[in-house]
């Protein structure tokens, strides 16, 4: 028996390293008759707001190669309904709830997490700092050490709960952005979000969609993802929670080896519904296969 | 409650130039089938990585029969598989057409818009009505049905190659005096076509559901990339996903252009 538990610090433990990747997989219950959820070791919920956000304008979505490009603009229910609606659901849930919160202000950041900090069923946040920041001009939060750092020395202040920072790749150094995080007393870092992408039709010249620019995921930004977790990792010591085109658990042991403590599904939930229940099994079969008794030795054994 | 499952392919036949018949075994989402939900093809090991969302064309005796013309590489690879392959399948996905009781069902499909009609055809003649049917094609080689005793059947081509020569909407409107009222107008088909029958039906007071269609990629709510402007009971204007709120909606609340 492969022992598939991964700790993330002090704060959290998982029954193995597998969880959804925010906005891939709704609140929890859409794929729920589909598959257990209990499968994963954690779920991250899609980006929750203060408010309601009713999203972007269509098109939002556009296939490229091996990839898509989406911009949904944060579409939510907001803090408040997700309480009322998706307790009673998620509560049963036996893995780690983490939820996602996005903010364009900080203290539209500050509100949500004081709310949901005080439920007793979310047992840890990831903050998605690739948000504009309408208070400088929309600068994304994540985008500038100074201004990411301050944001989260000031949520850590706010909930003594699991607190990870959910990293873009759309920086020079994303080794610099980890560093701040695990300085500002971050519990762990995940990365990567989506990269910039964008795509046109060559007929009517028209961008195919609405924000012209959006964000690229999939098997394409796997090996972007890779290197980011790699840099990272060479630079801080708490737990990397690695992301970015998995599709496969050859895929999610590449992660592992790259530093990364636990993974994140993402757009594979969208081509394969079953992509957890094939990668444990694998996971499994590749540890037995090759004498490995815990999952957790494999992080960080990059052989270089 | 949608199942996700590997199925075989029965028969995979060519209807006409472009339009080919799958029937797949798969009793189980077979069973909770209605008429206006769509289903979800998976590919593997492609460049293009979205599932493929079609709507269902008929669901009886455990075999799902799906409609579809070949448009890309995804639909010419579903073209060359052949009778005993194994597919990934998703469904039944989305909401369903409400069919009314009393007066005339009109089934309007333009294109290969007249996949989800056929099924709510079938399901209309177990409840002992015999629909209208109304297909529109380009020309006679993409034409397919050419009869069909279920139905009262109407063909329309836009070269006139067969049938009445026009659009199908044009059509409707040439038969609208011999149809006894009052009229549930059901209609898949483009965008374009969609547009002009809603303007004609809401003029004429006639109720009309139509089935749309959008690029997805779950399928299933959790990308949110389907959305579509439309309009709430309180005349709300809201961002509706295709793929769980619809795909099908009264007229009058969407937005063609959304």
């Amino acid at each position: 028996m492969v022992d598939m538990r991964i700790k993330l610090g002090e704060k959290i433990s998982l029954d193995n390293p597998l969880m959804t990747a925010s906005g891939t997989f709704g609140y929890g219950n859409e794929l729920s008759d589909v598959l257990d959820i209990n499968n994963y070791g954690g779920i991250v919920t899609k980006s929750l707001s203060i408010e309601p956000r009713i999203g972007n304008p269509p098109p939002r979505i556009v296939e490229t190669h091996c990839g898509m490009i989406n911009s949904i603009g944060l579409a939510n229910i907001g803090v408040e309904t997700f309480l009322e609606e998706k307790a009673g659901f998620l509560s049963d849930y036996k893995g780690q709830l983490i939820v996602n919160i996005a903010g364009r202000t900080d203290d539209e950041y500050f509100a949500a997490l004081k709310r949901l900090t005080q439920v007793d069923w979310i047992q840890g946040f990831e903050i998605n700092v690739s948000c504009p920041n309408v208070k400088e001009g929309g600068i994304e939060f994540g985008k500038d050490p100074k201004v990411l750092g301050q944001l989260v020395k000031e949520l850590r202040q706010l909930t003594d709960k699991f607190l990870m920072i959910k990293l873009s790749p759309n920086v020079t150094d994303i080794g610099i952005m980890a560093e701040k995080c695990q300085e500002c007393g971050a519990d762990a870092v995940a990365m990567i979000n989506t990269l910039y992408g964008a795509a046109i039709d060559i007929y009517s010249r028209k961008p195919l969609i609405n924000s012209v620019i959006g964000g690229l995921s999939g098997p394409a930004i796997k090996p972007v993802a890779i290197a980011s977790v790699i840099k990272a990792s060479k630079v801080i010591d708490i737990p990397i929670i690695g992301m970015g085109g998995i599709s496969c658990g050859q895929d999610v042991v590449e992660f592992l080896l790259a530093g990364a403590s636990a993974v994140e599904l993402g757009t594979v939930h969208f081509f394969n519904p079953h992509a957890v229940i094939e990668i444990l099994e694998f996971l499994k079969k590749y540890c037995d296969e090759n004498n490995i008794s815990a999952i957790s030795d494999l992080v960080g054994k990059i052989d270089y | 409650m949608k199942k996700y499952l590997s199925s075989k392919i029965i028969s995979n036949q060519q209807l006409s130039k472009s339009f080919f018949q799958m029937d797949i075994n798969c009793p189980e989402i077979v069973k909770i089938s209605e008429p206006g939900q769509f289903v979800n093809i998976y590919f593997s090991g492609d460049k293009k990585i979205f599932p493929r969302p079609f709507s269902i064309a008929g669901a009886k005796n455990g075999i799902l029969k799906i409609v579809y013309k070949v448009v890309g590489s995804q639909t010419l690879q579903m073209s060359r598989w052949k009778s005993g392959h194994d597919l990934k399948i998703l469904g039944p996905l989305g909401n369903k057409f409400s069919i009314k009781t009393g007066g005339t069902h009109v089934l309007i499909g333009g294109g290969v818009g007249i996949a989800p009609m056929l099924f709510l055809k079938d399901s209309l003649v177990t409840k002992n009505s015999k629909p209208y049917l109304l297909i529109g094609a380009r020309n006679k080689d993409e034409m397919f049905l050419f009869e069909d005793y279920e139905s009262e059947l109407n063909l329309s081509t836009d070269d006139g190659s067969h049938g009445f020569r026009g659009n199908v909407v044009s059509y409707f409107q040439a038969l609208v005096d011999s149809m006894e009222k009052p009229l549930h107008v059901y209609c898949c088909g483009p965008d374009k076509m969609l547009e002009v029958l809603a303007a004609y039906c809401k003029k004429m007071k006639f109720d009309l559901q139509v089935s749309i269609e959008k690029v997805m990629a779950c399928g299933m709510g959790l990308c949110q990339g389907c959305a579509t402007k439309t309009k709430t009971e309180s005349g709300e204007i809201k961002y509706s996903l295709v793929c769980k709120d619809g795909p099908v909606y009264n007229a009058g609340d969407v937005f063609f252009n959304g």
